[in-house]
């Protein structure tokens, strides 16, 4: 088994958000790599047929290298099955079903040999306040999106935009996720692959900016500088060195308002990170902010 | 020209579960069939016949059938027992409850000492420490057991599972291990307990060999040896996403087929969990045989009550906790089923809430107006918090309810203390209600989650008595005659095989639930205790000590 690790994203929200649109763009971006997508039913993402090289029972190839996953046979045996050919695929991408738990399907991210890289949750603009008081799905839509790390808005065409800020705010109180307005670009969805090489930048220009740290840096500085994140950061990615875990280098992920760490599994040289924010959102800002870590306690 | 031998089996008393002919003194078998029913007199005439006197002290039934079941029912024997509950394994064998944690680590202590391989893992199943007082079942309980040897025991629920510190350290759970579902202590460490799949998931080897064992063919013999020691002769696997494929077809075709196996297999296929069409489902059907039936479609909709995750209408669960899950979406359930409706499948659905109930309903009411079918036999399955107005609906839309009757006795208490309360758990599982709204019922066990046991299903509808001994819902109770009508010829009614099994009819295939005592005769608070010789299935005759 290889020592790979393969980074791990999960997709919820309910019927209708625009779950299969945006797992169907995924398949098409050949900026982002090699993914494998698991689904619960193939029916669902409506491959396009030019786009399959073959179909063998739980799995579909398509040409541009990447797989779908069917979970038949459960998440265990699903995830064994793509870590034994983790050498071809870059990147997992779960599809959890319209009243699945995104938080729970998230745990499968912490399975040996993946990587939790977040919980993004759809929504569906134009219905989703009306379906969240729904009788029967209300509380199911609601619990989705508090355990989102990103929150995507669709349908955001269909709206007016004092239409689209009403639901904004309603989400700040539902979550403490970021929301969007979809399309975003790959990077913001998944972060960017390499410190310095933003390989994968779209049309739709986010902002992101980079530092090098010449030091080793404390936790305790982590954990000020977390706390003063500014508005409109998505994600950060990187490694650092930190003084209290001096064997190995610290890999750092945010996402939304989560940020994890943990014992880098490459011994990486870097002690970088790169934070992507939303456009509009000021570089001097988002690269101030990373300053604050090389600042003394 | 030979004539076949017809074979006249007199008998202490016989109750057919026919209307037209309740009861007997003989019946006649010829090949796999009742060929013929009354006094042993009127049976002398028939031509070549002979008798035989196996069963002249015992009683007979039609062969109980099992409406609700699955077919890993048997596979967790492979495992230790250390269930709160007495229970027996296919062989036979009397396994007593784990009252306490004492208990459990005797049990594991005595598996363990039976393992040669000290690598091999120790599995067991069953756990159930809501029923334990005081401390709370821990890793460290386990390592009393084995401090080298890795044990996984699975928890009643199935949604968790304790580990020991030898499968901790040999998979590397640890402080650091990030997953959510793994409690930690006060310093951080995990104190093996893995919540939900996932964390399952990382007892690696242990989790694997679990449920990869509980796949080996055996384990369908010792399915056919469950049902033939509770008198079942027709049971179901209800949901098996891969009842289409033909390795799955062969797989149960070989053992149930075979002349041996004691009893009849409905596998229903689950096409929310597959990518099974109507079209292939009927091509499926074709392919059922006489003992192995397919082609029929079972959907889950809501959890369980016990389990909290049941949906349920105002005014929900106790202590205003959060209404359950969906395991299907509620709005997509007329699209998922309208095309197996259209071709005239059989389809039940898991509800166990009153409000995933009315979604059924609602779902059903669209496809009967879109597509008017006369003879549907949609099917509720648990069907247990529905109230009497429910009923009334589920009687117009001429559907049937399969009730899951003996939670009473294994959660009754639990209901009225943590789940629902008092009032709405006298109202589970409604028998009396269901029958005088005229809802055709029957009633299951639903094993694994509890032992395969027609006669203590019905017990439990008769006297719906909890654990600790109370009667809940004495309003709900129904008669001995109701309920053993509802494990025969109600569950038969239900799969569509009522004009083939479940009574004592000439023309029937010859499946008998052999008992030593009179469930008439006997107090009806002791009819679970009723002792069962065997069955019969398809004229062959199964002695419960032989199989």
């Amino acid at each position: 088994m290889s020592e790979k690790v393969l980074p791990f994203t999960v997709i919820g929200g309910y019927l209708g958000a625009g779950k299969t649109t945006l797992i169907n763009s995924l398949l098409s971006d050949s900026t982002i790599g090699r993914l494998a997508i698991v689904v619960n039913d193939f029916g669902e993402i409506n491959i396009d047929e030019s786009l399959i090289l073959s179909h063998d029972g739980d799995t579909i190839s398509l040409t541009n290298g990447c797989i779908c996953c069917s979970l038949t046979d459960g998440f265990a045996e699903t995830l064994t099955q793509i870590r034994d050919r983790s050498n071809d695929i870059d990147r997992v991408i779960v599809e959890v079903s319209g009243v699945g738990e995104p938080r729970k399907i998230a745990q499968w991210g912490h399975t040996p040999g993946y990587s939790l890289d977040g919980v993004v949750v759809l929504v569906d603009t134009s219905t989703v306040i009306k379906r969240s008081k729904d009788s029967y799905v209300g509380e199911t839509i609601c619990s989705q999106i508090a355990a989102a790390d990103l929150i995507l808005l669709s349908r955001c065409d269909l709206l007016e935009e004092d239409e689209i800020r009403s639901v904004e705010r309603w989400l700040k109180e539902e979550s403490s996720a970021m929301a969007l307005r979809s399309p975003i670009s790959a990077s913001m969805l998944f972060g960017l692959e390499e410190i310095g090489t933003e390989k994968n930048i779209s049309s739709l220009d986010h902002v992101s900016a980079t530092l090098e740290f010449p030091t080793p840096i404390d936790l305790a500085t982590i954990d000020i500088w977390e706390k003063s994140r500014p508005s409109g950061i998505v994600r950060v990615k990187g490694f650092l060195r930190i003084n209290e875990r001096p064997e190995n280098s610290t890999e750092i992920q945010m996402c939304g308002p989560n940020l994890t760490m943990r014992a880098s599994q490459s011994d990486s040289p870097t002690n970088a990170l790169v934070a992507i924010a939303t456009p509009g959102t000021p570089k001097a800002s988002v690269t101030k902010w990373l300053n604050l870590l090389s600042l003394p306690n | 020209m030979t004539v076949e031998v017809t074979t006249v089996y007199p008998a202490a008393a016989i109750y057919t579960m026919d209307s037209s002919k309740s009861t007997a003194s003989a019946v006649a078998v010829k090949g796999d069939r009742f060929w013929a029913l009354g006094s042993l007199d009127e049976m002398r005439s028939i031509t070549n016949c002979e008798i035989d006197n196996t069963f002249v002290d015992k009683i007979l039934l039609p062969g109980f059938v099992e409406a609700h079941s699955h077919g890993m029912a048997s596979g967790l024997w492979l495992h230790t027992y250390c269930g709160f509950f007495d229970r027996s394994d296919p062989d036979g064998k009397k396994w007593s409850g784990c009252k306490n944690i004492s208990d459990v680590i005797e049990r594991l202590r005595v598996a363990d000492n039976a393992i040669q391989d000290p690598n091999e893992p120790l599995l067991a199943w069953g756990l159930d420490p809501i029923y334990f007082s005081g401390e709370r079942l821990v890793g460290s309980h386990l390592d009393l057991v084995s401090l080298t040897r890795p044990i996984f025991v699975l928890h009643a629920s199935a949604h968790l599972a304790t580990v020991n510190s030898a499968l901790m350290r040999s998979e590397g759970i640890d402080a650091a291990t990030p997953m959510e579902g793994i409690p930690k202590d006060a310093e951080g460490n995990p104190v093996g307990e893995l919540q939900e799949p996932a964390a399952m998931s990382l007892a690696g080897s242990a989790f694997r060999s679990f449920f990869g064992r509980m796949k080996a063919q055996d384990t369908k013999w010792a399915l056919g040896r469950l049902a033939n020691k509770a008198g079942v002769t027709t049971l179901t696997d209800l949901g098996n996403p891969s009842s289409t494929s033909q390795t799955t077809i062969d797989e149960w075709q070989e053992v149930v087929d075979h002349r041996d196996f004691p009893a009849r297999v409905f596998i229903f296929d689950s096409p929310a969990m597959s990518q099974t069409t109507a079209t292939n489902l009927l091509a499926t059907r074709e392919k059922s045989s006489e003992k192995l039936r397919l082609g029929a479609v079972k959907v889950v909709l809501d959890g369980s009550i016990q389990g909290f995750t049941a949906r349920l209408r105002s005014p929900g669960y106790l202590n205003d906790r959060p209404n359950g899950i969906w395991v299907f979406p509620p709005e997509q359930l007329t699209e998922l089923l309208r095309p197996f409706h259209e071709d005239g499948l059989l389809i039940h659905v898991h509800c166990n809430g009153d409000e995933a109930v009315d979604v059924f309903l609602e779902t059903v009411e669209t496809l009967l107006s879109e597509s008017p079918k006369a003879d549907h036999r949609y099917t509720i399955q648990h069907c247990q918090l529905t109230s009497p107005e429910q009923y009334e609906r589920i009687a117009d839309l001429k559907m049937c309810v399969n009730l899951f009757s003996n939670h009473t006795w294994y959660w009754g208490d639990q209901h009225i203390s943590s789940t629902v309360g008092p009032d709405r758990a006298a109202r589970m599982n409604s028998a009396r209600t269901a029958l005088n709204a005229g809802v055709p019922i029957s009633m299951h066990c639903d094993a694994p989650v509890t032992p395969l046991g027609s006669l203590h299903v019905a017990w439990a509808a008769i006297n719906r008595k909890t654990a600790s001994g109370s009667v809940l819902g004495a309003e709900e109770r129904i008669s001995v005659e109701e309920a053993l009508q509802a494990i025969t010829l109600g569950a038969a009614y239900q799969l569509k095989m009522d004009t083939e099994i479940g009574s004592i009819t000439p023309g029937k295939f010859a499946d008998l639930a052999i008992l030593e005592d009179d469930p008439y005769k006997v107090d009806p608070n002791e009819l679970r205790d009723v002792s069962i010789w065997g069955t019969m299935s398809g004229g062959k005759i199964f002695p419960a000590e032989n199989t």
